[in-house]
């Protein structure tokens, strides 16, 4: 893995200008299946009030394991689904209930990368085709010099235009997928855990280019994975969630240091090292047992059940998203790697849940 | 900066790393590709080529069947020869005799399999029903695969109420037996026509049995193909096609579709011959061809109350209606095998 070249992104969402895209008290349910008789229907929480905010230019790390939401939001984001409550806005206009009429002169602005590079491609089109259509949307021109350039730019062959997807490897399928997504000129990508279905050696190869590109035509990503190692170089701020809620989110490098919810702190111990000795001689403290149901999920703070610190409070107050000074924001009443002078300027932030208390953490022991 | 491959050493990140990726892709393979590798295995299919070309045969004798009553036969498919007398080898024979038998399969040009109780050319007659038993089977699957795959296609994509009625629709004409539902519509229509506004279909033409065995068989085209849609709607590329704002009518027509193309084509040769039967069938039972036009069902029906004087009058029918069928089936199970993925691990390519 390497280090990006550059990172000038805002580090704390820009107050001075309207964001790219801002995600308002944002909710998603699913209708769950009913049981066969007199059963009580219930919904699948998959995002439950979660409020982000994205900078022109600035990659939003979205992290958490499988099931937890963030896939789901990534389509609300771009208005593939619908959300249950809440708001969608992109540069100050509300699309949350645009019709697919309405929401098409938005689309050139905001597109998605998938994560199956073999699903995300109509295996009946050739290469041509499938970027072919993208570009019928782009201000640019949708002639053939415009697809040999984009396929150059994502690092393909531009005599591949004519091949079908299956008779390319993994990676190449990522970088058609990038192409065209890339081809409507988009402000906006939302990349839905873009390398997790490609080797490890494949992986830092899409990563640097998608790093490339952002710094070429000043991209803003959403970077969805479920592991915080991927996300690490790219993100300006990383958002961790947990079972439909943001649990913590903060300038990238901050939360390596310092992570301050003990899920982020389990995230942080599952990563792999590929030494044995340095694997097994580290401190972990992962998370115990299994995912909660997001159909029914637990009263307070929804981690309590697999918390190794939950204590009383945290089975009946659900935790507000504290912002602590430095922009660092967690949800959890017992925060770790804070300072008292951390807690003592700790507010309630404004993206914190509509149902989650109001009382300020207190330090473990105090 | 590098990124270190494993085994080849170092791979220049962000230049060109085509030539080094460039490996094959999965053992099975979609696109043009399915085609071309499914005709390659139909070519080896021997038991299908032979079958195949046995319905081809078929087909084109039936489509020769002007030519052979005109200058073989020397009559017509209508025309009847009660009071006409033979010479065959010398001898003289009625053409249908004064107890009312008509005469067997002479072998020669003139009543080559015989005549029929008035007195017409069997051979001119099968020819002339062929014609209109394949041209009702060939129109009937057309329907058949058309509307299905408008139907499946609007009710799996749309879903919610949409599939609803059309599913709900489907099970009531599932839940009557093909048959028995063809000859309550054959029976009704076959009498009195068929006048929707501009449209007027006349008592006696062949479109009433080609639209009613068409209809029928919607469902049963309809419901795999809806499944199939149904599956094809939640796959990545339908979403992305969404994310760049094409309509639903476009997402059908141009993402859905294709990926439906080899499920139609190995139901065609299956409805074709399923058309067929059920034509035969209709016609046989009195709702489906009018006479006195001939199809090999209304040949089946007319020879039936001869069949302990004169056999073959049932015999010749029933004998092509097996040969189309049993060529249409072995050759559409080589193509399914032929576009089935799975049938690469079977053969071995």
């Amino acid at each position: 893995m390497m280090v990006p070249a550059t990172s000038a992104a805002p580090q704390s969402g820009a107050h001075d200008k309207v964001p790219l895209l801002e995600l308002e008290h944002l909710q998603m349910l699913f209708p769950a299946r009913a049981a066969a008789f007199g059963g009580k229907r219930g919904h699948v929480h998959a995002v439950d009030d979660v409020s982000l905010a994205l900078a022109e230019g600035e990659t939003l790390g979205l992290v958490g394991e499988s099931g937890c939401g963030k896939t789901t939001l990534a389509r609300c984001a771009v208005r593939l689904l619908a959300p249950t409550a809440g708001k969608v806005r992109f540069r100050g206009a509300d699309i949350t209930s645009l019709g697919p009429r309405a929401m098409r002169p938005y689309r050139k602005h905001m597109q998605i990368v998938f994560q199956d590079p073999q699903g995300s491609l109509n295996p009946r089109k050739r290469v041509r085709q499938i970027i072919g259509a993208a570009l019928e949307l782009s201000a640019g021109g949708s002639g053939d010099d415009r697809l040999r350039m984009l396929l150059d730019q994502v690092g393909l062959n531009p005599e591949h235009a004519n091949r079908f997807p299956h008779e390319f490897s993994g990676g190449q399928r990522q970088r058609i997928g990038v192409a065209r997504a890339l081809a409507v000129d988009p402000q906006l990508i939302v990349l839905d855990e873009p390398v997790s279905a490609l080797d490890v050696s494949i992986q830092a190869q899409v990563v640097n280019l998608l790093d490339d590109l952002q710094d070429e035509f000043g991209l803003s990503y959403i970077f969805v994975a479920h592991d915080l190692s991927v996300v690490r170089h790219v993100s300006d701020r990383i958002a961790v969630m947990y079972l439909g809620k943001v649990v913590e989110l903060s300038p990238a490098e901050e939360l390596y240091r310092r992570p301050v919810h003990p899920y982020t702190l389990g995230l942080l111990g599952s990563i792999p090292i590929p030494d044995p000795v340095v694997s097994r001689s580290r401190p972990r403290q992962l998370p115990r047992g299994e995912l909660p149901s997001p159909i029914d999920p637990p009263a307070g703070c929804r981690f309590h059940t697999r918390c190794p610190g939950a204590t009383d409070i945290c089975r009946e107050v659900e935790p507000p998203l504290t912002l602590y000074p430095g922009g660092h924001e967690a949800a959890c009443h017992h925060p770790l790697n804070v300072s008292s002078s951390d807690i003592a300027g700790a507010v309630r932030s404004p993206a914190a849940s509509r149902s989650s208390g109001s009382v300020v953490p207190v330090p473990p022991g105090g | 900066m590098t990124l270190r491959d494993t085994g080849t050493g170092h791979v220049p990140v962000n230049e060109s790393a085509v030539g080094v990726l460039d490996v094959p892709a999965e053992p099975y393979a979609a696109g043009a590709a399915t085609y071309r590798l499914a005709l390659r295995r139909l070519r080896h299919n021997h038991r299908a080529i032979v079958f195949g070309s046995l319905f081809v045969l078929v087909v084109v004798l039936c489509l020769l069947a002007p030519v052979y009553a005109r200058y073989i036969a020397h009559t017509g498919p209508n025309v009847q020869h009660i009071t006409e007398v033979l010479d065959i080898n010398g001898k003289s024979v009625d053409v249908v005799s004064l107890t009312g038998v008509p005469v067997g399969p002479t072998w020669h040009s003139r009543f080559f399999l015989g005549a029929d109780a008035d007195g017409r050319d069997l051979a001119v007659r099968l020819l002339y029903g062929g014609r209109t038993s394949l041209a009702i089977g060939v129109m009937a699957t057309a329907i058949t695969i058309v509307l299905a795959t408008v139907l499946g296609l609007v009710a799996g994509y749309y879903g919610k109420w949409t599939d609803g009625v059309i599913s709900r629709v489907f099970d009531i004409v599932w839940a009557y037996p093909a048959l028995l539902l063809a000859i309550a519509l054959g029976v009704s229509l076959a009498t009195g026509g068929i006048s929707i506004g501009p449209v007027q279909i006349n008592s006696g033409s062949i479109l009433i049995p080609t639209l009613v065995i068409g209809i029928v068989y919607v469902p049963y085209v309809a419901r795999p193909i809806r499944g199939e849609v149904l599956a094809l709607r939640e796959r990545e590329f339908v979403e992305s096609a969404r994310a760049l704002g094409f309509s639903n009518f476009r997402i059908m027509a141009s993402e859905i579709l294709p990926n439906l193309t080899s499920t139609l084509i190995v139901f065609v040769p299956l409805q074709l011959a399923h058309s067929i039967i059920l034509e035969a069938a209709l016609s046989f039972l009195g709702a489906g061809v009018q006479p006195p036009a001939a199809s090999w069902g209304t040949l089946l029906a007319s020879g039936a109350p001869l069949f302990n004087v004169a056999p073959y009058l049932t015999l010749a029918p029933a004998t092509m209606l097996v040969i189309t069928c049993l060529g249409i089936n072995v050759f559409g199970d080589g193509l399914r095998e032929a576009l089935d993925p799975r049938a690469t691990v079977r053969t071995g390519y």
